[in-house]
């Protein structure tokens, strides 16, 4: 374990030292970053601003979420998701070899190598925002509370992880696929609306949603409402489930990668 | 004739490459169903003040957006930038005797239709299977009229993406204002919200943008919303930015081929 931080610490070094080095590169993905931060919010207010209740959720609490998602996937983009990007293209060109021969768990140096500190902003973003409505609606938000709220955010980002991974192993069969990652960032996108939104509407078919939707409504649920609720057990589960599915899933997917590009 | 054949070829190479436009066309479609569902509960919960739109118009509108999406929009700019501008393989085509833009309009082509292929399908499974009423214009000429509209429109998508894509000649990282391109594109087409039901102060920035005529009006000129006085003006508008794109795209290519070394950035 005390070897990967240093590993990581390492890795978190030079991805400094290149964002220093190509500074325009840093300013070309803050404005990439703040755009669809901004993008977040505006489509968020745009919905809302025609609404006054949609699932029990009232625009107030709409916008909440979007600041509760927004921290979730700037931590999420700051740590995973141009690493999921980069694992794409290596499958899809064959050249996965080079991973699976270092001596450092795959998993690890496939989902951790980059961190993307351009990403940041949107959780400054997000914070910022939420801090702004709390104080400005007067919502009390105890220690406890707050620390609930950012533990299950961490949990959540756990749940987020392990999908996309889950996905992204399937390239090791349909490499061509290697736009599934585009669809992940979408599919990400959909945890920022209520998730009574899907319950109600899609049925049977909410349950392969259920996870999805938990990952920030949990959270927020707790700050808004101040309720421990089932649904704070089940995000638990949900990310360790996953989690260990992920790992499973790709230890047996190597055993198909033929080191040929798609 | 040749650009027959070209289309062809390139349609071969989009056919072979299926289950990728088939992920592309997921895209298109998840974002319009999410924001229908949104519709749905607001309508549902009786929170809605929308004037002019009824449900029904609002579920027509989102389901024929994925249609408009995956036929009126292009996705060139990358190809252009990474692969045509940053790792040189312009050379190629400049050798070639065809214009890089007709050879890029053709090349894009075939993807718009097998994309739109999975998308009508999914909404005749809708309309039929599941028996949703979608909204379009009755009248036979304003059908008509839309297709030129469509059309036209998707020409200034078109001209407007091999802009976006050039300008990779004088940065070295295009992601950011590809990026934010994107987002502009998603707010001011129509992607998320009528452009109707926009705020009083940012309507008609939004109905005067290029973007505007690229997805929104052709699809409000299908839903039967557009007059025809409305649609000769919006034809009148699609002619003025597709004219004013591509000045821009030959004074780009102009200046901008001069840049170019030929062994990528």
């Amino acid at each position: 374990m005390r070897r990967y931080l240093r590993v990581y610490a390492i890795l978190g070094k030079l991805s400094l030292e290149t964002l220093l080095a190509y500074r325009a590169n840093f300013v070309n993905s803050i404005v990439a970053s703040l755009s669809w931060g901004a993008f977040s919010f505006f489509s968020i207010f745009l919905l809302v601003s025609k609404t006054t209740n949609v699932y029990g959720w009232t625009p107030t609490e709409i916008i909440l979420l979007t600041c509760g998602y927004s921290i979730l996937i700037g931590v999420f983009h700051t740590l995973f998701s141009t690493n999921f990007e980069r694992m794409a293209d290596l499958i899809n060109w064959g050249q996965l070899d080079a991973f699976l021969l270092r001596p450092l768990d795959s998993q690890f140096s496939l989902s951790l190598w980059w961190v993307n500190y351009a990403s940041l902003v949107r959780i400054m973003l997000g914070a910022g925002l939420l801090w702004y409505i709390v104080q400005r609606s007067a919502l009390p938000v105890p220690a406890f509370t707050l620390a609930l709220f950012f533990i299950l955010v961490c949990v959540g980002i756990l749940l987020l992880y392990s999908i996309w991974f889950i996905v992204a192993t399937l390239l090791i069969w349909f490499p061509r696929m290697s736009n599934v990652i585009e669809l992940l960032f979408n599919i990400s996108g959909m945890v920022r609306y209520p998730g009574e939104m899907y319950q109600n509407a899609l049925g049977y078919i909410f349950f392969f949603f259920l996870p999805l939707t938990l990952i920030i409504t949990t959270p927020v649920k707790i700050l808004v409402r101040k309720s421990i609720s089932w649904e704070m057990i089940l995000l638990v589960a949900f990310a360790i489930c996953f989690f260990v599915i992920s790992r499973l899933f790709w230890k047996f997917a190597l055993r198909y990668y033929t080191s040929a590009s798609s | 004739m040749r650009y027959v054949r070209i289309f062809f070829i390139f349609f071969q190479d989009a056919f072979v490459n299926r289950s990728t436009s088939f992920v592309w066309f997921l895209l298109a479609l998840f974002n319009p169903l999410i924001a229908l569902l949104f519709w749905r509960g607001a309508f549902q919960s009786g929170g809605a003040a929308l004037i002019g739109w009824s449900y029904q118009m609002i579920a027509s509108y989102y389901l024929l957006l994925v249609v408009a999406n995956t036929l009126l929009m292009p996705h060139i700019e990358m190809e252009i930038a990474r692969r045509d501008i940053q790792m040189g393989m312009l050379s190629n085509y400049l050798t070639r005797p065809f214009p890089y833009l007709l050879l890029k309009l053709f090349s894009e082509l075939p993807w718009r239709i097998i994309q739109t292929f999975f998308a009508v399908s999914v909404l005749l499974f809708i309309t039929i299977g599941l028996r949703v009423n979608v909204h379009i214009a009755q009248d036979p000429f304003l059908l008509v009229f839309t297709l030129v509209i469509a059309a036209a429109a998707h020409l200034v998508a078109f001209m407007f993406k091999m802009v976006l894509g050039l300008s990779a000649l004088w940065v070295t990282d295009f992601g950011g204002l590809s990026e934010f391109a994107d987002v502009v594109i998603i707010i001011f087409a129509g992607f998320v919200v009528p452009l109707a039901l926009f705020p009083q102060w940012l309507r008609p920035i939004a109905e005067a943008s290029p973007f505007a005529y690229m997805i929104y009006y052709p699809l409000v000129s299908l839903l039967g919303q557009i007059s025809i006085a409305g649609m000769i003006r919006v034809l009148a508008g699609e002619i003025i930015w597709f004219s004013v794109l591509f000045v821009l795209y030959r004074v780009m290519w102009t200046s901008g081929i001069k840049k170019f070394t030929g062994i990528g950035q």
